[in-house]
């Protein structure tokens, strides 16, 4: 815990963790003050035709929160995550305090769980800041309503639906990002520079989504990470896809534990030279 | 000094891929002494205390802190401090900060006692000040009171005097032989040939990987040879002159200087020269110094991994020194 405690507050006192937030922050005023001056282009009544009546609004609280989370996680969120995450141990072996830390007497095994759990916190922490702030803006410009998602035609779920739905596609959202957390976190055991780790990390991202939308890696597409980090989509439609929402999710579980495990390997054997 | 080494090693080796950094070492710290850990940039000093310390894995060979394997390093607990190089602290916490952060992860020590070795380290005032904001030197005493907190038994500094200014080096010296004197037992790698030969009860040196020669640094000087300067205006007849002296040594060390090494008395080389008519400008003792006797030791190893004839006895003569043969 003493090795967690100290992780957690060294993460919450660097600049770029709270920066993270705040550029959270601004992404969810802006699209919420663009939602506000187009609010025309979402309403659905025009999409419905004569055959339904429309009652209420299209842009609603809700709508936004599910609107930032489309829009953040694709790069944003993941890219901060990246950041922070892949400076973890990198960043601390550039500076030399890795050097201090583990000339301690504490196990090395300790020091890099209380790392990703410190990473993890910060990922879940700035995926629900998302919805958090998403659900505050939307509500104070547009108030409660339905939530409704366009995607693959048109969805509209009533609030207290559409709330345990978004509600449940952001908890898988903290999966796909802790996933990126621990990819982040491998990365940084290897290299010394926390830029490298970072970097690599969002290349690791971009290569897997340009390989998984080629048609001649369709029969790789299932092993490769990025086909299951928009796994929260799936709580969003009328039906869900029990199976490929439990295989996903899956996925992405075997992922972090086999991200862990190459990290203790390597941050347990890497000689500390710098 | 009697008991258990605190540090042994037997054919320590460390590679890093095809360099040899560290070959076959074999080193013995005995307990209650002030260890001096010599030698030149390159010659393997970092990295043996960094296997010591458990930041990187021997390739092979056994080694033990306080009769610990130091593979099992962490049964060591806090009878171990150390300072590896220069230290780095997190910038944006103040000492105490740090220091309470460090610590922390080992069950953390009491307030009285953090303070104390603060005061210890001369930081007392600096110690809510961001560390970001700190000389090098306040940076090395930090260091120091983060090995020492808490108190080990064994203490372990990589060049705890490096880039300090003279009043430096003179408050780490005093702290060191403070701790000395409560006895605690103390390995320091260290350029500072002088701080060594000031401090230090016993002394290694280190080249090429492997020690070439240790023991205490009393026996050392006691044991080196006796020398005289000369400065004349002829130092060839004077070299002539000289060559009669038994068993002395002549080197010349300019257009108009040479040692003479050997039991020879100056006044007698003095009256020998004068005698013979060579004018003499100055006539000096040469000081035995750990200095001397290191780059004499430095350079005679050099010589013979240049010949390809590495042997043993390679300090100079009747210093009372253990010194090792060059198997590598």
């Amino acid at each position: 815990m003493a090795a967690l405690r100290s992780e957690l507050s060294k993460l919450w006192r660097q600049r770029i963790a709270w920066a993270s937030f705040g550029v959270v922050l601004a992404l969810v005023g802006l699209v919420t003050w663009g939602s506000y001056h187009e609010r025309e282009r979402f309403d659905v009544s025009e999409e419905l035709g004569s055959a339904f009546v429309v009652a209420g609004k299209s842009v609603t609280a809700l709508f936004v929160a599910n609107a930032v989370l489309q829009v953040a996680l694709t790069v944003l969120v993941p890219l901060l995550v990246a950041v922070v995450v892949g400076g973890l141990v990198a960043g601390e072996r550039q500076s030399g305090t890795l050097r201090t830390l583990l000339s301690r007497p504490v196990a090395r095994w300790r020091v890099l769980m209380a790392k990703l759990a410190a990473g993890w916190a910060f990922t879940i922490s700035l995926t629900l800041f998302l919805g958090l702030v998403g659900l505050g803006l939307g509500q104070l410009v547009f108030g409660w309503g339905d939530l409704v998602v366009f995607r693959r035609g048109l969805t509209i779920f009533d609030a207290q639906t559409g709330s345990m739905r978004l509600l449940q596609a952001y908890a898988l959202a903290c999966l796909s990002m802790c996933a990126v957390a621990a990819l982040a976190l491998m990365l940084s055991t290897v290299f010394n520079n926390p830029m490298t780790a970072a970097g690599l990390t969002v290349a690791v991202l971009l290569v897997s989504q340009i390989v998984g939308a080629m048609p001649y890696f369709e029969w790789a597409e299932s092993y490769l990470l990025t086909a299951h980090l928009g796994v929260y989509r799936e709580v969003l439609a009328v039906t869900i896809d029990g199976e490929s929402l439990r295989s996903s999710a899956g996925y992405l579980a075997a992922f972090m534990v086999v991200a862990s495990i190459i990290s203790l390997i390597v941050f347990e054997r890497r000689d500390v030279t710098c | 000094m009697t008991g258990q080494p605190v540090i042994e090693t037997r054919g320590l080796t460390k590679r890093f891929g095809r360099v040899r950094a560290v070959e076959g070492l074999d080193l013995t710290v005995p307990r209650g002494s002030l260890f001096g850990f010599l030698g030149p940039n390159g010659a393997g000093k970092s990295t043996t205390i960094r296997m010591l310390t458990g930041l990187i894995r021997p390739t092979s060979g056994d080694a033990s802190v306080l009769g610990v394997p130091v593979r099992e390093r962490l049964r060591l607990g806090s009878r171990l401090g150390t300072l590896i190089e220069e230290p780095a602290f997190y910038p944006w916490l103040s000492a105490r900060q740090n220091l309470r952060l460090l610590t922390s992860l080992s069950g953390g020590v009491p307030r009285a006692e953090m303070d104390a070795t603060l005061e210890l380290v001369g930081l007392t005032d600096a110690a809510d000040r961001a560390v970001g904001g700190f000389s090098h030197g306040m940076r090395q005493r930090l260091g120091i009171a983060q090995a020492l907190l808490p108190r080990p038994e064994l203490l372990i500094l990589d060049e705890p005097a490096s880039g300090l200014d003279p009043e430096g080096l003179a408050q780490v010296r005093e702290m060191l032989l403070e701790l000395h004197g409560e006895g605690m037992t103390i390995f320091l790698s260290s350029h500072l040939l002088a701080e060594v030969e000031m401090t230090c009860t016993h002394a290694a040196v280190v080249m090429d990987g492997g020690v070439i020669a240790e023991g205490e640094v009393g026996r050392i000087l006691a044991g080196l040879t006796p020398g005289t300067r000369l400065v004349v205006d002829d130092v060839p007849a004077a070299v002539r002159i000289l060559d009669e002296v038994e068993g002395a040594q002549i080197e010349q060390t300019g257009d108009h200087s040479l040692n003479v090494s050997g039991e020879a008395d100056s006044a007698k080389l003095n009256a020998m020269l004068v005698e013979a008519g060579v004018r003499v400008h100055e006539v000096s003792p040469i000081r035995r110094t750990l200095e001397g006797f290191y780059m004499d030791t430095v350079r005679d190893r050099a010589a013979e991994m240049a010949d390809g004839r590495p042997e043993g006895n390679i300090g100079p003569g009747g210093s009372g020194l253990s010194t090792q043969g060059g198997e590598r």
